[in-house]
């Protein structure tokens, strides 16, 4: 399928915060609760329209395991955007994240658009991490925040789909080279048809709601 | 290079009890007692398995393998020991071995019996390694008492109810110790302060440790649940319920009336919690990663025993644990990719260019032996025929004999000494063969792939798709023509090095492996 835009991002965090569930969910809209565990990463693409643009997703989920970290940090180069999970009903994967944003930031691009979020809110009962915890950390580090229920989709989609917003939005304001792979844009067959006689990243600006 | 799993080799738990025939001779003649029946009347460290075929939850321990005759031709002797190599060659010219003989084949063939030692010895070291084992569990029970019971988030009723089925079980079990006769009571108690001894410098970090069980405890309920070992409850398992309530074989009629008892299936679940933690406990070095699941899970399934799942699987991990450090994994891919190039040095280039991140798309395939790859039981054969090493122990053993001869001739004559390079890359295991058969199999595909994302895709279109069979077939021929063609070179490079006519026998052998 022809895509205007294709941005690659990365889910990170924890073991067990919910990652694969949040990816299923958002590429085939269901919940499994039992998900098999990660080894090394996996993969899943869905297409999304903003701006009247369709823009493809490639998103990769890694293991949370360290023992993976080697394996998975080879992933995170070249990506535009980052979901970074906690479970809100695990204290220890909110206190784990100072480290995965560090490694983010060592092994990306510094313009990588990274999104917290606090998955399994429809575990209200037993949550450990209070949802103003979770936007102070996202303040501080300046993130987006957002919280999930891979479980019920609550949010789920704007999750995905508020990081490509504000990923589009610095291509348009030029921040992103477009023409450089290695920060996980790429365009595609849809952009170069329709704007054919345009550079990339003018055409950006150019063609605002004007496809379908 | 080291020779894996030589004879009678077993980490610690062996001890004194094996080593040699005479020694079990001796405790046997101590106290009188027939050693046929030491062991196995312990009620404590085994649930009975008069419907062991039905039951559904692994027993602690169980003592019939020990005792059964392997059926394997000329592989065990009249007095029980096995013949390693003839164990070894039969798995991989059959293709591993039937459903019914792999849980005793696996107690050889990783190591937790020693292939020498008899069907005299083996119920007491089975006693031996109950109680160590058990004495082992306890210990982090008692450091880490809030670590005992699974935590959960209730999210998962299943899993719920197995955790209290578990704890009703364990009760009993240890009810059942408490009505054991005097003697073997006495018994018991020596070997477990032998083995409180043994454990009393043992120290743990409990921190670490607390980590490694918040993993296990992540990722046991998403082990396996899809097989029959760990989904809900079976017939039997609801005899064997009644049996312990009855205090009887129950009637056909009670079977029926009464209600079944809810988790059972997925208290297996349980117990591989419990054999990760203690193995994480033990092992701090390795501790535990994510992957040891799903390899401990089969060994499980397999024997289904608490006990000698611990440690066959720790027996396997001694070898093994490496490929669960990042650098261990990586010498592994390091290899695949070697091996390829010698195989296919097209392919190879094409795979490592700058868009992919060569061969680590490999990395799940290696790191837990095709699991995912091949159907269930097909993968379970692949992985005993893995792990019998058949072809790697002849290619050492050459290597071995060769060395030896150039020992041997430097002291003979009065040569200069040649530089000779290796023959034969023995690092190239049997495992990696299989792998490149998949990745040559898979030639077209893989030359069409452009960049990471294509090659991931690849490798996860291949999930459940691989038949044994053929890939057996071809990666044992890969295996033969690398080693072949390796040899002829070899051949040749010395061919070259010596022109005199003495070596015309060499041009000769090297004939032979043209």
């Amino acid at each position: 399928m022809a895509y205007a835009y294709l941005f690659k991002y990365i889910i990170i965090g924890d073991t067990g915060v919910g990652k694969s569930c949040l990816l299923l969910q958002f590429t085939d809209k269901r919940f499994q609760p039992v998900h098999d565990l990660t080894i090394g990463v996996e993969f899943g693409a869905r297409m999304i329209t903003i701006d009247g643009k369709q823009i493809k997703l490639q998103i990769w989920d890694t293991a949370g395991q360290e023992s993976f970290r080697s394996i998975t940090r080879s992933y995170y180069r070249g990506a535009a955007g980052a979901l970074l999970v906690y479970d809100i009903t695990r204290r220890d994967t909110f206190n784990h994240l100072t480290t995965w944003l560090e490694d983010a930031r060592q092994h990306s691009n510094s313009n990588m658009v990274i999104m917290l979020i606090g998955n399994k809110s429809d575990l209200e009962s037993r949550r450990e991490v209070k949802k103003e915890e979770g936007e102070a950390f996202a303040r501080e580090h300046g993130l987006i925040f957002m919280e999930t229920s891979a479980k019920t989709a609550s949010n789920v989609e704007e999750a995905f789909i508020n990081t490509a917003k504000e990923i589009y939005e610095k291509i348009q304001e030029g921040v992103f080279d477009i023409n450089n792979e290695a920060n996980g844009i790429k365009i595609g067959p849809q952009h170069a048809a329709t704007n054919s006689t345009l550079s990339g990243s003018q055409g950006g600006q150019q063609a605002g709601g004007g496809c379908c | 290079m080291d020779a894996p799993q030589a004879n009678g080799q077993l980490p610690s738990p062996t001890g004194n009890i094996i080593g040699s025939k005479s020694s079990a001779t001796q405790l046997g003649a101590c106290d009188g007692t027939p050693l046929q029946t030491i062991g196995i009347s312990s009620p404590v460290y085994h649930v009975t398995e008069e419907f062991g075929d039905h039951r559904k939850v692994a027993s602690f321990y169980s003592p019939a393998p020990c005792m059964t005759p392997l059926g394997l031709p000329g592989v065990m002797d009249a007095e029980g020991r096995v013949d390693e190599s003839r164990l070894r060659m039969h798995i991989f010219k059959n293709g591993g071995v039937s459903l019914s003989e792999r849980g005793q084949v696996w107690r050889f063939l990783f190591g937790m019996y020693p292939c020498s030692s008899t069907s005299l010895e083996r119920p007491l070291l089975q006693e031996q390694l109950s109680v160590r084992y058990h004495a082992m569990k306890m210990k982090w029970h008692k450091l880490l008492p809030s670590t005992i019971r699974m935590r959960l988030n209730g999210t998962d009723a299943e899993l719920v109810a197995a955790v209290q089925y578990f704890d009703a079980r364990q009760e009993r079990v240890q009810q059942q110790a408490e009505d054991q006769s005097d003697e073997v009571r006495e018994r018991l108690s020596f070997l477990e302060l032998q083995a409180q001894v043994l454990l009393e410098r043992v120290t743990f970090d409990l921190e670490e440790l607390q980590e490694a069980i918040r993993i296990i405890d992540k990722d046991v309920p998403r082990t396996d649940r899809d097989l029959p070992y760990y989904s809900a409850f079976g017939v039997g398992e609801r005899r064997l319920m009644l049996q312990f309530t009855l205090k009887k074989r129950p009637s056909v009629e009670e079977t029926r009336t009464e209600e079944f008892e809810e988790g059972e299936g997925l208290g297996n679940l349980l117990v591989l919690r419990d054999i990760l933690i203690t193995y994480a406990a033990f092992h701090p070095e390795v501790s535990y990663a994510q992957g040891m699941n799903d390899l401990c899970s089969r060994f499980l399934e397999v024997l289904d025993s608490e006990v000698d799942t611990y440690w066959s699987f720790s027996c396997y991990m001694e070898k093994f644990s490496k490929d669960f450090r990042a650098d261990g994994l990586h010498r592994k891919i390091e290899l695949e990719a070697a091996l390829l190039k010698e195989l296919d040095p097209q392919l190879h280039t094409h795979l490592i260019t700058d868009n992919m991140e060569s061969f680590t798309f490999c990395h799940r395939w290696l790191l837990l032996g095709f699991q995912r790859e091949f159907e269930h039981y097909d993968a379970l054969r692949l992985f005993e025929i893995l792990s019998c090493d058949h072809l790697e122990l002849i290619s050492q053993k050459v290597d071995r004999a060769r060395y030896q001869e150039r020992i041997a001739r430097r002291h003979s004559i009065e040569d200069k000494p040649v530089c000779e390079s290796q023959a034969v890359n023995t690092e190239f295991t049997f495992e990696l063969f299989i792998c490149a058969t998949i990745l040559l199999d898979n030639r077209d595909a893989l030359l069409r792939c452009r960049n990471d994302v294509q090659l991931i895709q690849f490798a996860n279109s291949l999930q459940g798709t691989l038949d044994l069979n053929s890939t057996l077939k071809k990666a044992e021929e890969h295996f033969y023509n690398y080693c072949k063609r390796s040899t002829w070179d070899y051949m040749n490079s010395l061919c070259r090095a010596r022109k005199n006519k003495e070596d015309h026998f060499l041009y000769q052998l090297r004939s032979f492996f043209s």
